[in-house]
């Protein structure tokens, strides 16, 4: 009796395994043919050479997928050269998706994608032996304020004693008689770490315990967009007409005033690799990004060339 | 005395009556304001386009072949070589007509296979030239000169949801295949099987468990086990495995209540012609279930259509189509993570709003299924 | 009919192994629960009480007692997250019974039908709509509704938590309490109205007393539903990074926005701590659903002896 039931425990062990692969396999073969059936440009169609005059045409003939995870700051000008580079190059498929610069270098390290985009420069515990870093592009953050704020310059001594919660009052730094309310972003967002490491918050106690700390460059725009008495930090390319960027150190924030380093919250956008696992599609891609074309993006989009 | 106990009395009545219609008047408008602001953030983005075209923007350059002037036409902004018109769409070279006998039909991406052009796809580079700061008519002039192949930039418009339409699509139908069977199954077992005692009370207790747990675990779990120990990736079957043990619960205990509805009487009646338990539930009790079974599989999808915190870090943000169950290409974004993403990255809150009034329409559809499927079980018994 | 069930009658010892088979099937279903609530618990239990543990381990009471989340300098403290988790539930139920409450008595026993078949469909679409839309209202509308009024000047706040937690309990302690004041029997409400009670009386006298199993059972779902919310509380919450509320004004970051926030970006100990948070967030959970088995095994036997 006992043994029947042990074969029946396996028979049925078997079966349900069975008929779960089987269940997996169906829709995965469904899914595939409505994947053909919905778009037919991504049908691989093996047809006749290409014989059209395609001056601009990729020497080689790339393919692959290039998975790019890191940074969100710098995704205006990384989807648009995406973008343009996938044109060009149709079987190259680039997947970006925005998990925080921290996160990007981390999975560069484990493996886990094929380029990691940074928006700070690397901490002396990431760089490892292989990992090379390329620099893309500049960005300005600029310090947000609502537009109904009458301030319009601030020094990075008193930035540090706003966000460190020294300075509590817009009248301290010739504003209006309000108290200031503080927006800042989550932890491991690559813009906060630069941000933190430009005003030297650390060294005026770190950040003040009770400022509002919100997900995404949106959401801090959000924040200071509906509150007269907030301040808050974007990269330079989410500064729109809902907030007002302000100057800092006298300077205004521009991307000229950022790339000649007279504006003082600036920092570099990285890609981060192992050389020794780069597929030419990898190679070519970066290559693009710093060609003519590639840095026309960067511009198009708030950032910074590197020349 | 008396009288003014009776007043006492009926003013405390006046006082707990008028706190009830409060209460109620209260729950119903905070529905409508809910609704209203929804809909008045959200409705003026809602359109055909909306609808109907992918997320993002696509870039594709296509090789065209010219032709000998098809037909003249009286316009500047005319291509005759090509069969198409030219307009000027926020600041943007933009087609606005394309001939019957176009060219442009029969356009070639890179990998040589059919790009068809569309109305509204913008141009931005005709061969070498970028004709982006230019006007309709310069554009046309440009176009024109020349024959043979001339190489176009296009870039078809997005800012729609149709990624995230069928994302949902995918990853609701894989969640059932997975969830249905099991949940059903389960049902079955417990009502139909079970004898009470340290078993049922195990799985009991499971159940409610699994119903109580936040959707927040499931995204941790579903990210540590499925993302990152099976390796699949932000993918639409990491997510899809996430919501299935979520929705088991759900459809598990309303497929019960639908089998419970079921009168003892009906299986002792098949028993008594002999049929066997496997025979009775799959000729008697299934099909008086259905009804039910049809309600729980419509709850679960109302469930996933508005999931978020278990989808994000299981099948990311991605809007796109996914192309794969697994790995980088299955990435998927539903209405709802995009949703919330739109907030959270781009502050557009009249986007998000405009999915917003898309997902209720999708509920109120999806309750107002399951009201008439249990309208028609209840009036099919009431005859029988 | 009769001539088949005599043959299948005939050949029941063929028909007995898939009556097995099938058996052995279902049972292994209703078991993918329970193997579902044990492998949660292992994975997000194991990760999360790995920074506790072996070298360079991270005091636990620190972690418990902690006022303070700044992973950034290795600091994870969690208390001042579970007071807030705790004080936007407390906030949300003593708003939300009430009215959940009245609205169900409404529903039940004062409404005219006509009424009801308008009502109740917008109570279900009310439960049926995603937080992440109640996160977009209550930042669109709730949030500079506050930063008018509170006197900090700042929206994103305890209150504005409370507000949408409140709105998202209502369903659940609408329907639930609506269904156990119908379930008590027309004879109670006919003796109390024989004895001279008003409706009112009736109503607040007898109905939610009988009724007061299926209210208490909302009571609990609706907790558990206000502590697990994630998406819609972490647009409006503040998600200070330490610091007790001190007002409905002050901000908050409950346990669960913690993990949201910063989970697609964590990695190493960091990721580790959210699942700790996970873990805490976890107990609280159990201890609600305990309350609710013991609840409704005991409240019903009561009724029932009745």
């Amino acid at each position: 009796m006992m043994k029947l039931r042990k074969v029946l425990v396996a028979v049925l062990t078997i079966a349900m395994i069975a008929a779960l692969s089987g269940c997996g396999k169906q829709d995965n073969t469904t899914t595939d043919n409505e994947e053909t059936t919905s778009s037919p440009e991504a049908t691989a169609t093996p047809g006749t050479e290409e014989t059209a005059d395609t001056t601009e045409s990729p020497a080689q003939d790339l393919s692959g997928t290039i998975t790019i995870t890191g940074s969100t700051s710098v995704e205006k000008p990384l989807t648009a050269m995406i973008d343009e580079f996938m044109a060009l190059n149709p079987d190259v498929t680039i997947n970006y998706t925005g998990t925080g610069s921290s996160a990007g270098i981390a999975d560069t390290l484990a493996g886990a994608n094929d380029i990691g985009t940074s928006s700070r420069t690397l901490k002396s515990e990431e760089e490892v032996d292989g990992l090379k870093e390329v620099v893309f592009a500049y960005d300005g953050i600029a310090v947000a304020v609502n537009p109904a704020n009458p301030i319009t310059d601030i020094s990075t001594e008193d930035l540090a004693k706003i966000f460190s919660g020294q300075i509590t009052n817009w009248s301290e730094v010739g504003g209006n008689d309000a108290s200031i309310v503080v927006v800042s972003r989550e932890g491991a967002s690559g813009t906060r770490d630069a941000f933190e490491e430009l005003i030297k918050l650390e060294d005026a106690g770190g950040l003040l315990e009770d400022a509002t700390v919100v997900e995404g460059n949106g959401n801090v725009q959000t924040s200071v967009a509906g509150n007269e008495n907030a301040i808050g930090y974007v990269s330079f390319s989410f500064i729109d007409e809902t907030v007002k960027s302000i100057n800092v150190d006298g300077v205004e924030g521009t991307p000229e005033n950022a790339k000649s380093g007279v504006y003082p919250l600036s920092r570099p956008f990285l890609f981060v690799y192992m050389e020794d696992k780069a597929t030419p599609a990898v190679q070519a891609f970066i290559d693009f990004s710093l060609s003519e074309e590639g840095q026309g993006f960067v511009e198009e989009n708030g950032g910074i060339r590197i020349d | 005395m008396e009288k003014r106990k009776r007043n006492d009395r009926k003013l405390k009545d006046g006082i707990l009556q008028g706190l009830i219609y409060l209460s109620a008047i209260l729950t119903v408008t905070v529905l409508a304001v809910i609704i209203g602001f929804i809909l008045y953030k959200g409705l003026p983005g809602i359109n055909f386009d909306f609808l109907t075209r992918q997320w993002d923007d696509r870039t594709t350059f296509v090789n065209v072949e010219r032709k000998a002037a098809l037909t003249e036409k009286n316009d500047a902004a005319y291509v005759a070589s090509l069969g198409i018109t030219l307009a000027l769409d926020n600041e943007n070279i933009v087609i606005s007509h394309i001939d019957k006998d176009s060219p442009v039909k029969a356009a070639l991406n890179m990998k040589n296979q059919a790009y068809v052009l569309k109305k509204k796809d913008i141009i931005t580079k005709a061969g070498d030239v970028k004709i982006e700061k230019m006007t309709a008519e310069e554009a046309a002039a440009v176009l024109n000169e020349g024959m043979g192949v001339v190489r176009i930039k296009i870039i078809r418009p997005g800012g729609g949801i149709v990624p995230m339409l069928v994302s949902t699509i995918y990853i609701i139908l894989l969640s059932l295949i997975i969830a249905a069977p099991v949940g059903i199954s389960s049902a079955i077992f417990l009502n139909e099987y079970a004898k009470r005692g340290r078993i049922l009370r195990l799985i009991r207790f499971a159940i409610q468990n699994l119903a109580g747990i936040p959707s927040i675990i499931y995204g941790l779990f579903g990210m540590l086990v499925f993302v990152q120990i099976f390796k699949m990736q932000y993918s639409v079957l990491a997510g899809s495995l996430t919501l299935s043990i979520m929705l088991l619960p759900t459809i598990i205990s309303t497929t019960e209540e639908a089998l419970r509805e079921i009168p003892p009487a009906y299986r002792e009646a098949s028993f008594g012609l002999g049929s066997t338990k496997l025979q009775t539930i799959r000729r008697i009790i299934l099909p008086g279930a259905l009804p039910g079974i049809l309600v729980a599989i419509i709850l679960s999808i109302g469930r996933i259509v508005g999931e978020s915190a278990a989808l994000i870090w299981t099948a990311g943000t991605v809007a796109q189509i996914p192309g794969a169950l697994v790995g980088s290409e299955a990435g998927a974004a539903t209405l709802t993570t995009k949703m919330y993403w739109l907030i959270k990255e781009s502050a557009d809150l009249s986007t998000a709003s405009s999915i917003a009034v898309v997902l209720l329409v999708l509920i109120i559809v999806l309750n107002i299924a399951s009201k008439l499927i249990t309208r028609v079980f209840l009036t099919k018994k009431g005859m029988n | 009919m009769n001539n088949n069930a005599y043959k299948e009658n005939l050949i029941s010892r063929r028909k007995e192994y898939p009556e097995k088979v099938f058996k052995g099937i279902f049972l292994l279903s209703a078991l993918v629960s329970v193997l579902s609530v044990i492998a949660i618990i292992i994975f997000v239990f194991s990760k999360g009480l790995q920074p506790f543990f072996g070298e360079d381990a991270y005091s636990f009471l620190e972690f418990i007692t902690g006022l303070k989340w700044d992973p950034g300098n290795d600091v994870y403290g969690v208390f001042y997250m579970i007071v807030g988790s705790l004080l936007a539930t407390l906030g949300a139920i003593v708003l939300g019974v009430p009215i959940g409450l009245l609205t169900a008595v409404f529903i039940a026993e004062l409404a005219p039908k006509e009424l009801v078949a308008f009502i109740k469909p917008a109570i279900e679409l009310l439960a049926g709509i995603p937080s992440v839309i109640y996160g977009a209202f209550g930042l669109g509308v709730i949030v500079p509704i506050i930063n008018e009024i509170s006197p900090t000047g700042q929206g994103e706040s305890l209150l504005a938590v409370i507000c949408v937690l409140t709105i998202m309990v209502l369903p659940t302690i609408i329907s639930l309490s609506e269904a156990s004041i119908r379930a008590v029997p027309k004879s109670y409400r006919e003796a109390s109205l024989g004895l001279g009670a008003s409706k009112t009386q009736t109503i607040f006298k007898t109905v939610i007393p009988a009724a007061r199993s299926g209210i208490l059972t909302a009571t609990v779902l609706g907790i558990g539903r206000a502590i697990g919310e994630t998406m819609a509380v972490m647009m409006i919450a503040g998600n200070n990074i330490g610091g007790l509320p001190t007002s409905i004004w002050s901000k908050v970051r409950p346990l669960t926005t913690n993990i949201a926030m910063e989970m697609g970006y964590a990695s190493g100990r960091h990721q580790d701590m959210l699942f700790a948070t996970g873990v805490i967030l976890f107990l609280f959970i159990m201890v609600i659903n305990i309350t609710l088995t013991k609840l409704t095994g005991k409240l019903g036997d009561k009724g029932r002896s009745k």
